[in-house]
């Protein structure tokens, strides 16, 4: 009975002491990846997947065009910590690649060879999308104030602001000037179907170009048109409409309308003899810049994926198309060939949402 | 950590083994003739008083998070916390206080960081389909909370609480009788600054900065006044009125840029309830009549949201029970409620009215052998919903029936909540409500007679089913969330405890332990490349521990917590988790006489190792802290 007693008593302790001996006292106690993989530079291409808001789960994946194989999380695997809250953009810009965390209000600058961290740029407060415009000047959109910030490429630190009276978005280089999409009128309560011009020899706003409710995207034709997709606003206010844009006199050339209100489409983009569009709209669009209207028939159906967003491959010519699935899980990345024949798909992070080749 | 959970798993089997045969050579068999226990067969975890008593200052998810087998689910301490059990939502849980539910119509939870422990008496958790006793829609298990008639005449008790980060706690009791009536009210006014610091694992690659947690401050004001009246032998009457008002700043995860000040809540309820009882020799007749009034402010600046959502609620219970035999007893009920929100996320006012009938009967066939029977259906704004059946049975193993096996089966749903079908934009008017299927096996040890050593302990596997689990998602156009009855979930686990009393005297243990192994699997593929079948929920952790130990001296008392959460996944494709992270709080008091008065002061160390920890990812909790409570017995003499 007495070593009965003892034996319990013992048993007991080391009922409670087991458990103390677990902890994880100076240990990893943020929230772990189990599919971290570190950068291997080559040819290929980075996939920003843009995570849930406020959860900080967005993450950088790195696509090999000679392996076909996606490595995932290549901020966290070598930096073993979050990238932020809600990664939406990056540039490659000197001898450095910025990513822009738009909800932790921040810009990774991180090393091309293996992305270490190299420097977190602050002082901005909704950071969406860089245009580089030399070797020492980038300018960086704001979605919840109304400004473009100036990056110093040098010193790597915001140096001045463009008052921009709109929160503003998408942004393109045409000679001395940029184009910028006012995309959006959640935050900064002013009309959102604008394109704006600013001279970036002076940093000053110069003109503004009406478009659409909500453009979301644009790129430069071989014949130096601008193109312009606007989605029709945040309620479906508008139907949706392509946009031609002549940057030399500001002015509107050609308004093609979408079938109807609902299509919301977006990720406009070209290929690389700047001769054919692309876009998002349920499913792929793809149309020939000499058309004179939107076509009916999409090039790629979408089936029960969702798409998300699309980016053509500037060397292969190839479109790189997401499907965010149900923005809550890992999406996924097709590749198609430019007949509309898929290539091979991978899985990437929550909501894969921007490509930038390298 | 599996190791760990095994090896606690060999600690408490040989425990109970070398304990049974202790019991089989000592014992000397003895039948008696028990009255039947209403709630045999039923899955019930109990908090005991001591515990309460212990935890008198603290919120209800603290102390559900250290005592029971409930996953909470916290945002930090004035943070929102709900409760998960066996894999299912927060949603899942009901919260009964005083047998009426307070989980909001709105919302369908409860967030337990605004129960405060010292309004509570009771508190009992139903496990799975035990809860359908009470009402449906716990798929996961209830809550019950309630108020009891303190047994003293009169008293008047206040307890004084200094914690850190400027957390200060004050509460009143006062009871008086007069005649036939009794009075008791309690007040508590709780406040905190809340500015812990702790180390950002966020920002900087090879370092850690210690910041001080900003916008987590709160404040609650509460009121619970009781009357109860013994009308005569038969009748009996309890008045109880809740009135709270809780104000709290929302602080953001620290991977987010700073918005100082952006983020608040203001809630404040307003609970009453009146209840008339009349027993007689063979029956019990309970009517009770509630009314619920919340509301809650929210605003967020820098988004230009300020949201005010108002929500009555008019209930009306009626419950009798008859006592057949020795052998048979039953039960038939009724309920009818109607709740109409007023919210600015609502395009108009919403209302929803519910009935239900339920009947159950409790029966021993055999001397071993015990039967439960309840049946119930329910209309919801006039649609009659699925009928809902449950069978649970309980065999004594051993003749004294230290030892017996229990199982249960039944079918619940769980209704969509009013911002499910109706918030704007996105709610869904169409949603079904949300099927489960459960059954369960388990298996009891009780020690039957007061010994040196008492022993409970429990070990039940579970299995529960649920089909049209509602899901929210943003729409294909990712512009707002919506819901939709998209997910099959299936959870199955193991849920062990033990409670146990040692008196070696002048020493007194107690111990209290529970270890919940919890699988819980989306089923099946919604779209071509959705890889979440087969993965486990979020936030759902497959391992987690707690126990307990008091040690009591005289009039001395030490106890430590031992807390343990699992890994718990955050996203659905199960490819990132939270880590596993061990608590443990030291509490050392004494209670003794001071003028004639009796006085108790307690300290607690909570988080005594000073671990780093988030439970939700880039939610920051605070290390090592310290709480001081003074008790003052003022009831004279």
């Amino acid at each position: 009975m007495r070593s009965f007693k003892h034996t319990f008593i013992f048993r007991l302790m080391l009922l409670l002491i087991i458990p103390m001996l677990s902890c994880n006292k100076g240990s990893d106690f943020g929230e772990q990846s189990t599919d971290a993989s570190n950068y291997i530079p080559a040819k290929g291409v980075f996939i920003i997947s843009e995570g849930n808001f406020t959860w900080g789960n967005g993450i950088v994946s790195f696509y090999n065009f000679n392996t076909h194989a996606i490595a995932n999380d290549i901020f966290y695997a070598v930096n073993k910590r979050p990238l932020g809250d809600v990664p939406i953009s990056m540039q490659q810009m000197n001898n450095l690649i910025y990513i822009v965390v738009n909800n932790s209000g921040k810009i990774e600058a991180v090393s091309p060879f293996d992305f270490t961290s190299v420097k977190t740029i602050t002082g901005m407060t909704s950071p969406r999308f860089i245009q580089q415009i030399n070797a020492n000047k980038a300018y960086v959109s704001d979605l919840r104030s109304p400004v473009i910030n100036i990056l110093n490429l040098q010193t790597n630190t915001i140096t001045g602001q463009i008052n921009t009276i709109k929160s503003t978005d998408r942004m393109l280089l045409y000679n001395n000037l940029v184009f910028v999409c006012n995309w959006s009128q959640y935050y900064v309560h002013q009309n959102n179907n604008t394109v704006q011009v600013i001279n970036t020899n002076t940093d000053k706003l110069i003109d503004s170009i009406v478009v659409g409710k909500e453009p979301n995207s644009m790129v430069l034709d071989k014949n130096n048109k601008l193109w312009v997709l606007c989605s029709g606003g945040y309620y479906n206010e508008e139907i949706p409409s392509l946009i031609c844009i002549n940057p030399n006199t500001h002015s509107v050339e050609k308004t093609l309308l979408f079938a109807n209100k609902y299509l919301s489409p977006t990720s406009l983009d070209i290929n690389t003899t700047k001769d054919t569009l692309y876009c998002v709209s349920n499913d792929i669009y793809k149309m020939s810049i000499n058309e004179t209207a939107i076509p009916s028939i999409p090039f790629i159906k979408k089936g029960t994926r969702l798409f998300y967003s699309l980016a053509v491959s500037p060397s292969t010519n190839e479109i790189f198309i997401s499907d965010a699935i149900d923005y809550t899980q890992n999406g996924f990345v097709f590749r198609y060939n430019s007949n509309g024949n898929v290539l091979d798909s991978v899985r990437a992070g929550i909501t894969p949402s921007w490509f930038s080749f390298n | 950590m599996f190791f760990h959970t095994l090896l606690l798993i060999l600690i408490f089997t040989k425990v109970n083994a070398q304990h049974l045969k202790d019991t089989f050579q000592l014992n000397s068999i003895s039948i008696t003739s028990e009255r039947l226990d209403p709630q045999h067969s039923l899955k019930k975890t109990n908090i005991d008083s001591i515990t309460i008593a212990e935890n008198i200052s603290s919120t209800l998810s603290d102390l559900l998070a250290s005592h029971s087998p409930v996953f909470i689910k916290t945002y930090g301490q004035g943070g929102l916390a709900t409760a998960s059990f066996r894999g299912t939502g927060a949603t899942h849980t009901l919260v009964n206080w005083n047998g009426m539910e307070i989980n909001s119509p709105m919302i369908g939870q409860q967030d337990f960081s605004m129960l405060n422990v010292f309004f509570i008496d009771n508190i009992n958790l139903l496990h799975g389909g035990s809860s359908l006793v009470n009402s449906s829609g716990g798929l996961g298990g209830s809550i019950n909370i309630s108020n009891i008639k303190d047994k003293e005449k009169s008293h008047l008790e206040y307890i004084q609480e200094l914690g850190s980060f400027s957390t200060y706690g004050s509460f009143v009791k006062a009871g008086f009788k007069i005649g036939k009536w009794y009075s008791d009210t309690r007040l508590a006014f709780v406040t905190s600054a809340n500015d812990f610091p702790f180390k950002n694992n966020a920002i900087e690659t090879g370092s850690y900065p210690t910041q001080t947690r900003e916008d987590a401050n709160y404040k609650q004001y509460s009121v619970l006044q009781e009357i109860y009246g013994e009308l005569n032998k038969h009748n009996e009457i309890a008045i109880r009125v809740w009135l709270q008002d809780n104000n709290r700043a929302i602080p953001q995860p620290i991977v987010v840029q700073p918005l100082p000040g952006n983020e608040a809540q203001d809630n404040r309820f307003a609970r009453s309830l009146v209840e008339w009882k009349n027993t007689g020799d063979k029956h019990k007749l309970k009517v009770k009549l509630a009314w619920f009034y919340d509301y809650l402010n929210y605003t967020n600046k820098i988004a230009a949201i300020n949201s005010v959502n108002k929500v009555n609620s008019l209930t009306g219970n009626i419950n009798y029970n008859y006592i057949l035999s020795e052998k048979v007893m039953f039960n038939v009920g009724s309920s009818i409620e109607d709740n109409r929100v007023n919210s600015s996320n609502y395009s108009d006012l919403k209302e929803r009215k519910q009935f239900a009938l339920f009947a159950s009967i409790n029966a021993q066939i055999t001397k071993r052998l015990l039967s439960f029977i309840m049946l119930r259906q329910e209309l919801t704004d006039n649609n009659l919903l699925p009928f809902l059946p449950s069978l649970g049975l309980e065999y004594a193993l051993l003749k004294d029936k230290s030892i017996s096996l229990k199982t249960q089966i039944s079918k619940n749903y769980h209704q969509p909540t009013l911002n499910d079908l109706y918030w704007y934009p996105g709610g869904n008017p169409n949603l079904l409500p949300e099927q489960g299927f459960s059954a369960e096996v388990g298996l009891k040890y009780e020690t039957k007679k007061e010994r040196k050593l008492n022993i409970t302990s429990e070990l039940t596997y579970f299995f529960t089913n649920i089909n049209n689990w509602i899901l929210w998602q943003p729409d294909p156009l990712y512009r707002y969330w919506s819901p939709s009855n998209l997910k099959k979930v299936l959870s199955q686990g193991i849920e062990s405890s033990i409670s146990l009393i040692y008196n070696l005297k002048p020493l007194t243990f107690r111990l209290n332990a529970n270890y919940t192994y919890t699988s819980a699997h989306n089923q099946g593929q919604i779209t071509i490349n959705d890889n979440t079948d087969g993965k486990q929920l979020i936030y759902i952790p497959e391992h987690s521990f707690n126990s307990s130990l008091r040690t009591e001296w005289k009039t001395y008392y030490l106890s430590f917590y031992v807390h343990y959460t699992g890994n718990r996944f955050t996203n659905t494709s199960n490819t990132r988790y939270m880590p596993y992270y061990t608590l443990t709080d030291v509490i050392a008091g004494r209670s003794f006489k001071f003028k004639e008065k009796k006085v108790a002061i307690q300290l607690s160390i909570n988080n005594i190792f000073d671990i780093d920890y988030q439970a939700i990812a880039w939610q920051p909790m605070p290390g090592r802290n310290y709480q001081l409570l003074i008790r003052f017995d003022l009831t004279s003499k």
